[in-house]
């Protein structure tokens, strides 16, 4: 579904800035890409939908590049959301679902109905909440409705931008579990960015580990574990493995 | 209280008349300052290169003094309404444009991150977004901008825009504070209406807002439609009213007057005469600032007739320096003027009204003063004062002082209207005056007689554009009534009810046509 291929991104400031890097992502892919801040997870994941323009190299979504895509409707047939909230505040519940619909023009019945639908498979009483206003609802409840907007765009790819990263605990494994059951029942493809290893764990398919800018392997939760490719993701992996096992022992 | 309500029931058709003038100016300039402003803003906020200079340009356009800038457009765009609404549109702009920058610039990064994100276009999320996120601090700007217009507006009078500023400086002129009162207490309930009414504009915007999703009806999803829809109402009705304006088929005799009591009263004759003589719509053009103002309008053929003085034009306008008797100046005036100016001069009211060096009778008494020279030797002793518009003129006091070698100890400019008080209370011990002012007789005031013929003579008459005395005889037969029919005596009488029983200019005039038996019969044309 989505191919990097040597695609290269630098800053005058080196931060996040992506080495030459390939990367294929299958349909019905959860991709995780793990890193700390400033490895370039978010720089590449801004490259999908044309937020950034990489310096060298190619994407390609579908099998087309991504540079021929109209950046607009590019973004409107892919699903987002933000590490922030980035509900719009003026805006009621209802009408945030119903963004991108709109910008595109759909029909209006149509949508609305649907956006009901979608604060439902989020978990979210639509009938409540559809009027009431973002600083209305608490943080876990906004990021239900992020995340109702970007699948009621209809697109078969998210891009989320370390989504849960400013929710609590608690909040974060409802919301964990709930988007790993809604991407296995309607098949969609996810990227997903986070800098929290167990995150990564809960919700891949695949993770990859970015460390300044470059891939340091890519492969599933288990294949990371038992059979690291680098120093860094030994490091990674075996460190608070190891804290976990020291609780249990003792 | 009794007396509050006559004023008020002989004032209250005026007052809505002047009130209406007020809110068109205020209204119009403010929309139209909408308009160019969120513009001006919105750019700005794409360029943020641009933001410096173009702030600094519309900064300086603000430290202007108001009455500087009606002075700079004069020339440009002549009298009247159009230089009043560009001169107050120019104060309106800065504070809708930097509120509309400030509300943009300030909203946070991540929304309009996720606006792109989502795939806003440029355009959908300035109206979808941008705007209504920035909408309570642009709306606090429109307020101060329709605070700020309500009250330069009042200035607007001095250029023949009308408006409740008429009242202000009339009441000025003719020193009665309660027709100053009658100009500023509507403007000042005016500002906290207007700032109220957009207040409540506001709240149902952000209420329409904060109901978005209820309908799909453009005007009830986005504020931003209702709001360019006001305002393109607004400009609609502002249009209409320059057309109407513009439009009014009727010949309309424009008459206007400088800004003192003779001149209203004197304008009044004539357009009382007018109204009941002629078909003609009669339009009144009064509280003009100053000779130069109402000559030039007279020449860009702003207004049609007014009444001037023959010494005042030979002087300040024509700038010679001669003095020669009455009939002379008069026939050399009327001469210069046709053929320079294309302006006609119609037989004289009747009497001189020249200017008068005042003093109080005690300090005439006391040195012994009866003719100008008399005043040399005391000079370094006194303070003389005289209006702003008596120091530049060619008759003014320069060329007085040089004649007659007074070297005063101090000079006081003020208002005409506060000169003989400032006389009677001792505030100054010498005023240029004029000879037909009710006060002299009143505060006990004497006249020095000019000794050295510095004067020219001032004999008063009606000066008509030449274009419409020409093509309308019959204006200038009904002018010609009045000639000769007003002498000193009457005139310091009409005067002194109006500066000091407070009557209207327009009552006195009328009482006056009345006992002269000018207004009945209807005259045959």
């Amino acid at each position: 579904m989505i191919t990097l291929e040597q695609v290269a991104k630098s800053y005058q400031h080196q931060y996040d800035a992506l080495a030459p890097l390939s990367l294929e992502i299958a349909a019905g892919e959860f991709v995780v890409l793990l890193g700390s801040s400033g490895s370039g997870k978010s720089t590449l994941l801004k490259l999908i939908n044309r937020l950034l323009e990489p310096d060298q190299g190619e994407i390609r979504l579908q099998g087309r590049p991504v540079r021929d895509y109209d950046p607009v409707s590019l973004r409107r047939n892919i699903g987002y959301v933000f590490q922030g909230i980035g509900l719009l505040p003026h805006w009621s519940v209802v009408d945030n679902v119903l963004t991108v619909p709109r910008l595109r023009g759909d029909d209006e019945d149509e949508s609305y109905q649907q956006a009901f639908d979608w604060l439902d498979r989020v978990q979210l009483d639509a009938k409540r909440y559809a009027q009431r206003m973002p600083d209305e609802l608490s943080g876990g409840q906004q990021q239900r409705v992020g995340v109702a907007r970007a699948l009621a765009s209809g697109a078969d790819l998210l891009l989320m931008d370390e989504p849960f990263g400013a929710l609590d605990a608690i909040t974060r494994d409802e919301l964990q579990g709930m988007l790993k059951a809604l991407q296995q029942s309607l098949n969609k493809t996810i990227v997903f960015v986070t800098h929290d290893l167990f995150e990564a764990i809960r919700l891949a398919d695949r993770i990859v580990v970015l460390h300044q800018g470059k891939i340091e392997q890519v492969g599933s939760a288990r294949e990371l574990i038992n059979e690291p490719a680098t120093p860094f993701v030994e490091n990674l992996f075996s460190k608070p493995l190891q804290a976990l096992d020291d609780l249990r022992l003792r | 209280m009794n007396q509050l309500f006559a004023f008020l029931i002989e004032r209250g058709p005026a007052l809505i008349e002047k009130l209406v003038q007020h809110f068109v100016l205020t209204a119009g300039s403010t929309g139209i300052a909408i308009i160019i402003g969120l513009t001006i803003g919105i750019l700005l906020s794409r360029r943020p290169a641009a933001q410096g200079p173009v702030m600094a340009v519309i900064n300086a356009l603000q430290t202007i003094p108001s009455l500087a800038m009606l002075a700079i457009l004069l020339p440009l765009f002549g009298i009247g309404t159009l230089p009043a609404l560009i001169a107050l549109t120019l104060y309106a702009l800065l504070p809708i444009v930097r509120n509309t920058l400030t509300g943009i610039d300030g909203l946070p990064a991540d929304v309009l991150e996720a606006c792109q994100a989502l795939g806003f276009t440029e355009r959908q999320r300035l109206i979808q977004v941008e705007l209504p996120l920035a909408l309570p601090t642009i709306m606090a700007g429109i307020r101060t901008a329709a605070v700020i217009s309500v009250g330069v507006a009042t200035l607007a009078a001095f250029i023949g825009a009308g408006g409740l500023g008429d009242f202000i400086v009339r009441g000025l002129a003719v020193n009665n504070n309660a027709l100053v009162l009658l100009g500023a207490v509507p403007a000042a309930l005016l500002a906290l209406a207007l700032d109220r009414l957009l207040y409540i504009v506001q709240r149902r915007l952000e209420r329409r807002r904060n109901q978005a999703g209820a309908s799909t009806h453009p005007f009830k999803r986005n504020p931003v439609a209702l709001g360019v829809a006001a305002i393109l109402s607004a400009a609609l009705l502002i249009g209409l009213f320059a057309w109407h304006m513009a439009g009014d088929a009727r010949p309309t005799i424009r008459v206007a007057s400088k800004n003192f009591t003779e001149q209203y009263i004197l304008a009044e004759l004539m357009a009382q005469m007018l109204e009941r003589h002629t078909d003609h719509a009669v339009e009144r053009k009064l509280s003009l600032g100053s000779v130069h103002v109402v000559h030039n309008a007279m020449i860009q053929g702003e207004v049609d007739v007014y009444p001037e003085y023959t010494g005042t034009a030979w002087r300040a306008i024509l700038g010679q320096q001669q003095t020669l008797d009455s009939a002379t100046t008069f026939d050399r005036v009327q001469q210069a003027y046709r053929n320079q100016y294309d302006l006609d001069w119609l037989p004289a009211f009747g009497y001189e009204n020249t200017y008068a060096i005042l003093v109080t009778a005690e300090l005439a008494r006391t040195h012994d003063l009866q003719v100008i020279s008399d005043i040399e030797r005391i000079a370094p002793e006194l303070v003389m004062g005289f209006a702003s518009e008596f120091y530049e003129r060619a008759d003014g006091f320069p060329a007085l002082r040089d004649t007659y070698g007074l070297d005063f100890a101090d000079t006081a400019e003020m208002d005409i209207g506060l000169l003989y008080q400032a006389l009677r209370e001792g505030r100054i011990d010498v005023a240029a005056g004029t000879s037909t002012d009710g006060r002299i007789p009143t505060y006990d005031l004497v006249m020095l007689t000019d000794d050295r013929g510095f004067f020219p003579p001032y004999d008063a008459a009606p000066v008509i554009r030449r274009g419409l005395s020409q093509t309308q005889p019959d204006v200038v037969a009904i002018l010609q009534r009045l000639s000769g029919q007003i002498d000193a005596t009457a005139m310091r009488e009409m005067n002194r009810q109006v500066d000091q029983e407070q009557r209207s200019a327009a009552s006195v005039a009328n009482e006056f046509l009345r006992n002269k038996g000018l207004l009945e019969p209807r005259i045959d044309r």
